[in-house]
């Protein structure tokens, strides 16, 4: 059982996520944007996991993604981010920031499941 | 593990219509020459978002559409494509349109609309006009995608080699390698042929950095693009080699070894045979055939199932190879065969069948799965028909009441296990407590139901401008106190009659560019909606600075449609004679327009109001403007009464609906044709109507000149109700007659007075039915008319 | 008024002791009204109120005493005798409200029944039951569930879900005159 922190600013989005990962028995947080996923991040730890959308209100993900390689707890901590297709310069502009990798959308609970099995 | 993706169906829809309105604000805000980057930034979102979540609950039909918008978006954001206002209101146009394909899909039917294609392809123009590149590419590669098992089918086992030299930051990406080693492990059989350790001096060794790299070898039956999906996340930074070991390519020999199915009964061990030849051959390849495996209900243990083919290079003699075989010879079956370079590639058929077995069996997995769906998805849609979004704010404050009403709860029980006369102070303390607290929970829990008035403010943007560019003028739309709260059922029953004013002023208020510059005005039009607390109502107003309304002009309509006799029309005030417009069949509009309806505007509008128990006013000025103020109740669950008492019943009016009340005088009443009294206000005739008769309440006392009269509004004409005395003014909870019963004409609900005692509510113009007054209106009318031009005459 | 619950619990078990052989036994409470016994199905029986003034509603049939406050529901009041077009008596702070769990098209309702006084309960099955007699088209039975004979007394079952969602209910006066000839 790993503990996960997810981000997206599109509720079913997070309630999907959410869902699979706590019925694979996962504990995991949920955060609506950057600002709120920073707070949380910084008020838990031993989070083994954070998955974040990119395209989010008040803090954007790769914002997120630099301030939480800024943190100690989160220099290693495995960050995966959601990202569409169309966003292949996301995907470089992430790694940059400091993500560990990605998960295309759309997706479904069972590729979830298998691409996060890779990192926890 | 299976997730019902229905489930979320809901959430989606509602965040996306919410996300649609975000966008539509935004869209309009957009200034198409000089676009502000988070204004379309947030367009981007929205697109994205509903993009993303279409593709991952199966709307494909909404994700290919919002494909293409995200696709021009982007390149908008990225400032490689020019705004203009064509784009924006394409945009616009396309925001209509997911809000119809939500509507579908809401219905549960994915269909794309004729206006979703024609879109599209408007688009696609756009896209092609200037680069070729279009939606193609995207689409290419989900043809890819679906390529892939066929390449899996074929492909066989192939030994790699991989060189790994992670970059030095790579752990700072949270990407460990040793992840990604095992990641590989998975994929077949790796092994590590050299480990490259480049560490500086302890001194300048830093934790974080990584100075590791790898060479290995993966023999697998995965294909190069699964062994770069591992790599997918480092494969930029990193440098990553991957090549196929030609090995199959070189001639060589294939060894098929069955062993016997005893063999472990003779304590010989296959494993141990294999090892053998890797010690005295090279051995290139080992596959393991496991086709011979049995169900496990028939599985033996003592059994071997297994048979291998092991492929050997070099060249040695068969009989060389069968010593390693030799205890084993005879039982087994092992054969010989010459592989020539370019046969090596020839599938392993045992694994090629296994897999496209498997493959069909998948798809039909999923067939199913969505043949079930649809049902289940239908339920779910209705279940939600109405549900309410509240600020969690709201919700923590509730809580904080009860607490606090535990609390006294607490405290007066404690009270009360041993209560001398010496407590009675605090007792009462208590009791106020628990007043206090009974309050502010029912104002809590009030506010759950109330929403920001913006909600039914939002449609006005998008709505003036497209009425403004269809009718050419230049409006600008401003908006005050979108925050002020008001009951959702009121909200949901405003938003036709605002739409109507609003479109009105838009129609008739504002004038033409030009027809204003002569006026001395600004070529801009400005519209004010403004809303906002007063007392316990919600005032909202509708300011216009167009024409305004023309008195004589208003006045020639009613004395041509013969709601005005001329002598009365001079008479009249400047509010009375702007009234004129909520008189039904009233249309001020010389020609009608497809945009403000055909003059059935201000009667409905003012009846829909007045149904919420609310008031509409209208203030003009000739050549600056109108006002119109609606004030409605804060809520439809409380209402302002006056209470009355009617033969030992009380009954409660709705403030809103009294004009004023009087001494009920039997001499000043006239009785009528049709069993109808009527009686002097001032200069017209006010039928006159009984409360006890009306409602066949026995009369016992019989001292009418006890009696008052309290003069009410319904539905445009005045009547008075005679009562036995008015009692206190109070706010009452309405309670549903209906719940229990059924509705009773003349009243509109019930109340729960202070005593416990049940109260009804009245329901004006249902009483005035029930007295059939609404036939001899008419007559009353005439008779207004006579009685004045009576008094014209002697006067 | 106030009903001891002790005493209904304990009539209860001792109807269950002696007439155990039956397993679809249904509890009625009993009433009186105008020196007859009707039961109504106890799983609908939702509480009993002594009778407390009602606020009347306008133009209301004679035998809808009007509505009462019930724990912030408004609860209508129906008067079985007059419904039954018996002789209304006037209310006495003996007279019994019987509220009502009432199953109709659209949704539950609750409603209160008056009545001279609350009786017994009793421990019925199936068979102990005689259908009512068809008095022919002129008088709708389908209100009564059936008839049954409790110690040589006969106890009239009410099907109240059907008669409260009757638009007409028929006199009683001649349903009991009906029966009496029948038996």
């Amino acid at each position: 059982m790993a503990k996960i922190l997810a981000v997206d600013d599109s509720a079913s989005m997070r309630q999907m996520v959410s869902f699979t990962l706590k019925g694979a028995g996962h504990d995991v947080y949920e955060a609506s944007d950057g600002v709120e996923a920073l707070k949380m991040a910084n008020s838990q730890s031993g989070v083994d996991l954070v998955i974040s959308d990119i395209n989010m209100p008040n803090m954007d993900g790769i914002s997120l993604i630099k301030e939480l390689r800024a943190l100690p707890d989160y220099k290693f901590t495995p960050i995966l981010m959601l990202t569409t297709e169309s966003g292949s310069d996301k995907k470089s502009e992430g790694k940059a920031a400091g993500a560990t990798g990605w998960i295309v959308k759309p997706f479904n609970p069972d590729q979830l499941l298998a691409t996060i099995g890779k990192v926890i | 593990m299976s997730v019902d993706l229905k489930q979320f169906h809901q959430v989606f829809i509602e965040e996306s219509f919410e996300g649609l309105d975000a966008m539509e604000n935004a869209l309009m805000e957009l200034n198409p020459e000089a676009p502000d980057s988070e204004t379309i930034n947030t367009i981007f979102r929205s697109a994205h978002s509903i993009k993303g979540g279409a593709g991952t609950f199966g709307f494909k039909r909404l994700a290919d559409f919002t494909h293409i918008l995200e696709t021009l978006l982007d390149q908008i954001r990225s400032n490689s494509r020019g705004l203009d206002t064509n784009l924006v209101n394409l945009f616009l146009q396309s925001v209509d349109c997911m809000r119809e394909m939500l509507d579908l899909i809401q219905q549960d039917s994915e269909e794309y609309p004729e206006s979703a294609r024609e879109l599209k392809q408007k688009f696609e123009e756009v896209l092609n006009g200037d680069s070729k590149v279009a939606s193609k590419p995207a689409q290419n590669n989900e043809q890819q995608n679906e390529d892939k098992p066929v390449c899996n089918i074929l492909s066989r086992y192939k030994t790699w080699s991989i060189q790994f030299h992670p970059h030095s930051d790579i752990i700072r990406s949270g990407n460990d390698p040793l992840r990604i080693l095992r990641e590989l492990s998975r994929l077949g059989k790796l092994n590590c042929t050299q480990v490259y350790f480049d560490a500086p001096g302890l001194a300048e060794f830093d934790p974080d950095t990584c100075y590791l790299a790898w060479d290995l070898e993966l023999r697998t039956s995965a294909d190069l693009s699964e062994i770069e999906e591992v790599f997918e996340w480092v494969i930029d930074d990193s440098s990553v080699e991957i090549k196929e070991i030609k090995s199959d390519s070189v001639a060589h020999t294939r060894v098929n070894f069955k062993p016997h199915q005893d063999i472990y009964l003779s304590g010989n061990d296959p494993y141990r045979i294999i090892e053998e030849l890797l010690i005295n051959f090279e051995v290139i390849a080992i596959d393991v055939i496991t086709d011979q495996l049995p169900e496990l209900k028939s599985f033996n243990s003592e059994h071997c199932y297994l048979s291998w083919s092991i492929d050997l290079a070099g060249s040695f003699s068969q009989d060389d190879v069968l010593k390693a075989f030799e205890w084993v010879v005879d039982e087994a079956e092992i054969g010989f065969e010459k592989i020539e370079a370019d046969e090596a590639k020839e599938p392993n058929q045992s694994d090629a069948e296994n897999e496209t077995d498997s493959k069909p069996a998948n798809s039909n997995k999923t067939q199913a799965a969505s043949d079930k769906a649809p049902s289940s998805g239908r339920k779910s849609t209705s279940s939600d028909a109405s549900s309410i979004r509240v600020g969690i704010d709201k919700i923590d404050n509730l809580i904080n009441m009860v607490g606090e009403l535990v609390i006294t709860q607490s405290m007066l029980g404690q009270l009360s296990t041993d209560f001398e006369m010496s407590k009675i102070p605090k007792l009462m303390e208590g009791l106020s407590q628990l007043e206090l607290n009974t309050r502010e929970l029912q104002e809590s829990v009030m506010r759950i139901r109330m929403l920001p008035i913006s909600f039914a403010f939002s449609r006005f943007p998008r709505m003036v401008r497209d009425l403004g560019q269809r009718l050419g003028k230049k409006i600008h739309l401003e908006m005050r106190g979108e925050n002020t709260e008001l009951d959702k059922t009121v909200m949901e029953k405003i938003g036709d009659p605002l739409v109507h004013l609003v479109r009105n002023a838009v129609d008739h208020g504002i004038e033409l560019p030009e027809q204003r510059r002569a006026a001395g005005k600004d070529e801009e039009g400005h519209i004010i909606l403004n809303a906002y607390h007063q007392g316990g109502n919600v005032n909202i107003e509708i300011i216009d600075d167009g024409k305004g309304l023309d008195r004589n002009v208003l006045i020639a309509k009613a004395i041509d449609k013969g709601l005005l006799s001329e002598q009365d029309a001079f008479a009249l005030s400047d509010e009375q004679a702007f009234d004129l417009i909520f008189h039904a069949g009233f249309s001020t509009a010389k020609e009608v327009s497809d945009v403000s309806g055909r003059g059935v505007g201000m009667d409905v509008v003012k009846k829909n109001i007045h149904a919420l128990n609310g008031n509409i006013e209208l203030h003009s000025k000739m050549g600056e403007g109108s006002k119109i103020k609606i004030s409605l109740p804060l809520t439809l669950a409380i209402l302002d009464g006056q209470l009355v008492s009617v033969c030992d019943q009380t009954y409660i009016f709705p403030i809103v609906s009294i004009i004023e009340s009087m001494q009920y005088k039997r001499e000043a009443v006239n009785d009528i044709a049709g069993g109808c009294s009527v009686f002097m206000l001032r200069d017209e005739y006010v039928p006159v109507i009984k409360l006890h008769d009306i409602f066949n309440i026995s009369k016992e006392k019989n001292s009418e000149s006890q009696e008052l009269m309290v003069v009410v509004e319904s539905e445009g004409e005045k009547v008075g109700l005679v009562v036995d005395e008015l009692q206190a003014q109070q706010q009452v909870v309405i309670k549903s007659l209906e719940e229990n019963y059924h509705r009773v004409e003349g009243v509109s609900g019930a109340t729960i007075l202070g005593d416990g005692t049940v109260a009804l509510i009245l329901d004006i113009p249902g009483i005035v039915r029930l007295a059939g007054i609404d036939k001899v209106n008419e007559q009353v009318r005439e008779l207004t008319f006579a009685h004045k031009n009576q008094e014209k005459k002697s006067a | 008024m106030q009903i001891d619950q002790n005493r209904i619990d304990v009539k209860v078990q001792q109807n269950g002791e002696h007439e155990d052989s039956s397993d679809t036994n249904d509890q009625y409470l009993t009433f009186i009204m105008a020196d007859e016994e009707y039961g109504v199905d106890i799983l609908c029986v939702q509480e009993i109120r002594g009778w407390e003034s009602a606020t009347p509603l306008p133009n209301a049939p004679a035998h809808i005493k009007g509505v009462i406050n019930l724990r912030g529901t408004i609860v209508p009041i129906v008067d079985l005798r007059q419904c039954f077009g018996m002789e209304a008596i006037d209310y006495t702070p003996v007279t019994v409200v019987i509220v009502l769990k009432v199953y109709s098209d659209d949704g539950d309702r609750v409603m209160g029944i008056v009545v001279d006084a609350v009786s017994d309960v009793y421990s019925l099955s199936e068979s102990d039951m005689r259908p009512a007699p068809d008095l022919g088209d002129a008088i709708n039975t389908e209100f009564i569930r059936g008839l049954v004979n409790v110690d040589e007394k006969m106890v009239i079952l009410l099907d109240i879900n059907r008669l409260l969602n009757l638009d007409d209910i028929p006199n009683l006066n001649t349903l009991k005159d009906a029966v009496a000839l029948s038996a």
